[in-house]
């Protein structure tokens, strides 16, 4: 589920590209900071976006620096260094990553899982340390999710419900001392974000889940029968009906924003959510149809 | 019942399409929960029969130029005699955010007609489930199709999606039909790989 929260890139001023990278970076030496160089390798895009939302709330400039590092040795990067919101998203980014291969160490097994459990398994005596309730409040969400995969739950608002509920917990950043709207409004984005990155993640995989049997929410609802047609006329079938769900959680979601007393990162931030999500999701909705057309 | 022509702002004679737009326009304007907590509320509610009752009246008589008042039965209003009372509590408990309790007692209920669809619908919407929401307040719909509480809460269920696409255009965003943008797209992808390196 990740690689969907991304900007717009071609519409970025150069110094937003800076700025972006600059948080991208700043995760990624946070991580080495605080938990060594082993988990650095968890590091994703998607985590960006919540260290720019929750870095538009401070109010002081950032503490840029230009520097060299081992993974990019000619160009010296920008980096985003000493803010709680890059440690508190680089954080949550781990905590996911931990989660997730314990996930795939349950399901799948094989070594690499089992390898990145072991690998993380101090970072997360850390974190669990740091952040006792939403390490648990997380687990059992995931666990939920399980469940319902388990049951083959053929409602796709109840099956993205945990997933979104989590992505709420990740937002709520209580330990930033927001005050109590600006934690629901930060949850509101993060559960809209949740359900956004579920559906399209699931619409995207439809081939994938039909042809290996494996559980997809979309193809239960509406019912996809493999004989009776083909996945294009499903995906036509039903294309529309996701486009309003996924404007939906966009619409929710920039409104949240809209409400947030934004002090920095405010273009940046928007070019993600009023473009580069928007953009993603006209990809996603594009494919598998007619208009699926690779450029030359 | 006054001048059903006065009530909603337009001239007599006009077409059914000035009516309905003229209707649409003043409903948003006296919408009850435009006024919640607020001293215009019953203000705005007294208004808002006056328009249903005009609406329902211009539109029983469209064409045939004339006519008995009739009595108004079939478009939004706060509190009207359609809506049952024995759901009065959960629409106060939906407005009120209050969605355990409003859960419950539409489990709990046996009546399950079209306003239970409705209200299922609205709590879906509060709790974030869009797409359950648009079932059931469809459901609503095709059981009473003349219920413009039901078509109105479609509307804007169907409207609130799309504005988001709107707000996007009006900030720019383009979507890259022409070849050049798909190029500059796939130069970035190509760039951000470099920049990786």
């Amino acid at each position: 589920m990740l690689g969907y929260v991304v900007p717009d890139k071609p519409e970025l001023k150069i110094r937003e590209f800076e700025l972006y990278s600059g948080y991208y970076c700043g995760l990624c030496k946070s991580v080495k900071q605080r938990y060594g160089q082993l988990p650095r390798i968890v590091l994703n895009y998607d985590s960006v976006f919540l260290a720019l939302v929750l870095g538009a709330l401070g109010s002081n400039i950032e503490n840029i620096k230009h520097e060299r590092c081992p993974v990019h040795p000619l160009k010296k990067r920008t980096v985003v260094y000493n803010e709680a919101a890059v440690d508190y998203a680089a954080d949550m980014m781990l905590l996911l990553a931990y989660f997730n291969l314990m996930d795939e160490k349950r399901d799948e097994g094989g070594i690499k899982p089992a390898a990145g459990v072991i690998m993380l398994k101090k970072t997360y005596k850390k974190l669990m340390k740091s952040y006792p309730e939403k390490c648990i409040m997380i687990q059992g969400k995931l666990e939920e999710l399980a469940d319902l995969e388990e049951q083959k739950c053929a409602s796709l608002d109840r099956a993205a419900e945990p997933f979104a509920k989590l992505m709420e917990e990740v937002f709520s950043a209580e330990s930033l001392g927001y005050d109590s709207k600006t934690l629901e409004l930060l949850g509101k984005i993060g559960y809209h974000t949740g359900k956004w990155i579920y559906l399209i993640d699931a619409y995207d995989d439809l081939e994938e889940n039909a042809a290996n049997g494996s559980y997809n929410p979309l193809l239960l609802q509406w019912d996809y029968q493999p004989g009776k047609e083909s996945m294009t006329d499903f995906r036509e079938r039903i294309k529309e009906r996701i486009e309003f769900n996924l404007l939906f959680y966009l619409a929710e979601l920039s409104k949240a924003w809209d409400q947030l007393d934004v002090q920095r990162n405010r273009e940046l931030t928007e070019n993600i959510i009023y473009s580069g999500l928007l953009r993603k999701t006209e990809e996603i909705l594009k494919k598998g149809t007619s208009e699926d057309e690779k450029p030359l | 019942m006054k001048n059903p022509y006065e009530v909603l702002g337009i001239k007599e004679g006009a077409s059914i399409e000035e009516i309905k737009a003229a209707y649409k326009e003043q409903v948003k304007k006296y919408h009850p929960d435009l006024h919640q907590d607020n001293p215009l509320y019953e203000l705005a509610q007294e208004k808002l029969q006056e328009i249903n009752e005009a609406y329902d009246y211009l539109m029983k008589n469209a064409g045939r130029g004339g006519g008995s008042y009739g009595s108004s039965n079939n478009a939004y209003s706060g509190n009207q005699s359609r809506q049952s009372p024995e759901f009065r509590q959960v629409r106060i408990d939906i407005d009120r955010g209050n969605l355990k309790a409003a859960e419950e007692a539409l489990e709990r209920s046996s009546n399950r007609g079209a306003e239970w669809y409705f209200l299922k619908g609205m709590l879906f919407l509060r709790k974030g489930w869009y797409d359950e929401a648009v079932s059931h307040v469809q459901t609503a719909v095709s059981m009473d199709p003349g219920n413009m509480e039901y078509r109105m809460a479609m509307n804007s269920i169907i409207q609130a999606s799309s504005g988001y696409r709107t707000t996007a255009y009006g900030r720019g965003y383009s979507n890259m039909n022409d070849e050049l943008c798909r190029m500059l797209q796939c130069y970035c992808c190509a760039d951000l790989l470099c920049d990786c390196i």
